[in-house]
């Protein structure tokens, strides 16, 4: 993969910024709750190295690979290809999506298929506005495909974007952006672009 | 020299001798590949990732020495030739594999990428079966990621995962 200007990370950091509150901004309104998404952070690591990533946010008893999480898998098409990786606080993920369960159905009884597409729904709502913003900065259409979602240890879920990467590079560029709660790390989404995605979006900043 | 269980990351070959263990975490669709000697026990484990060093979706690829045992054929072979610079007798070479899962498995994108996992299975098997290295055991497939650990001195493959009870192969 190319080498990335200081410049050029920061421009993809601004669209990250905006649209990650874009999706604060809408998540808050629809759960009537404040859910803090923190500046995103863009950085490359090693393809072996980004559940590594975690460790420095969770404190895990054991190899932060084994964490049990919530994963979110958001295939995207359009004029760019890549995909978007949500990982989460399993208990996290959960809580957020019995507010959004409460807030349209009152009286539904709360069972674990309905927890699991509450939770889709919201990645949904998330992707949406993050690519909302990216579509209106880079003037390019990213068509998310409907969310996967998985619980399972956290490599097993960086599996398929670890590959995905892994087929053109060694080095993966890690554009996540964090959700907090309290000051306690709760998740994470990754952006992770192919290599003529990146170079798509580079041109259409610049 | 005391006991240890080396960690093999992801992209990633190591070799040892009993009484230390290797062990490899968090496999979705990645394939961890076991290789040793049944009789000096000289072990080595691979975490590999794709299936092929040569093509990439038909396209040729492009392998750098740095990243050889990101790929089922290359890591097999280096493997193979670090076991046996370690002292291992190459007909006395047998394998166990885990992992090669399909990830997300009740979604319903459909590209490639959502089966490499079935092709790294195939890939692993059909690389040991050129080398003539008889698979002993395979615990592969399936919807879930799994960590092993593997026991040279006793030449078992502990398995075990989030969902499901821990094996031994």
């Amino acid at each position: 993969m190319k080498e990335l200007t200081s410049r050029q990370l920061d421009a993809l950091l601004e669209v990250s910024h905006v649209g990650a509150g874009n999706a604060t901004k809408v998540l808050s309104e629809i759960l009537e709750k404040d859910v803090r998404i923190n500046v995103p952070v863009a950085k490359f690591c090693k393809l072996n190295e980004i559940a590594d990533n975690f460790s420095n946010e969770i404190e895990y008893d054991g190899d932060i690979e084994e964490m049990i999480m919530s994963g979110i898998l958001v295939m995207l098409s359009g004029d760019i290809d890549g995909m978007l990786m949500f990982l989460f606080d399993t208990d996290y993920a959960t809580e957020l999506s019995k507010d959004l369960i409460k807030k349209y159905l009152e009286d539904e009884e709360e069972d674990e298929t309905l927890v699991i597409s509450a939770i889709t729904e919201l990645v949904n709502i998330i992707c949406g506005a993050y690519l909302k913003a990216f579509g209106e900065m880079t003037d390019l259409e990213i068509i998310p495909s409907v969310p996967m979602y998985q619980q399972d240890m956290l490599g097993a879920l960086l599996s398929i974007p670890a590959i995905q990467i892994g087929e053109i590079s060694d080095d993966i560029l890690l554009l996540d952006t964090r959700f907090t709660k309290g000051g306690e790390f709760k998740g994470y989404y990754l952006f992770i672009p192919d290599e003529k995605s990146y170079e798509k979006i580079l041109e259409k900043l610049e | 020299m005391s006991d240890s269980i080396i960690k093999v990351n992801m992209a990633d070959i190591k070799i040892c001798r009993p009484p230390d263990m290797l062990k490899t975490l968090g496999l979705g669709s990645c394939v961890g590949v076991v290789i040793y000697d049944k009789r000096s026990h000289i072990s080595g484990m691979a975490h590999i990732m794709l299936p092929d060093s040569k093509y990439i979706n038909d396209k040729e690829n492009i392998v750098t020495e740095t990243n050889r045992a990101k790929f089922a054929d290359t890591a097999i072979a280096d493997m193979v030739e670090m076991l046996i610079k370690e002292g291992a007798k190459k007909h006395n070479l047998v394998a166990k594999i885990a992992g090669g899962a399909h990830m997300y498995m009740y979604g319903t994108y459909d590209n490639q990428i959502m089966h490499v996992g079935e092709r790294n299975i195939e890939a692993v098997e059909y690389c040991l079966k050129k080398l003539n290295i008889k698979i002993l055991a395979k615990d592969v497939g399936g919807n879930y990621g799994r960590t092993i650990i593997f026991d040279p001195e006793k030449c078992i493959l502990h398995i075990r995962s989030a969902q499901k009870k821990n094996i031994e192969i």
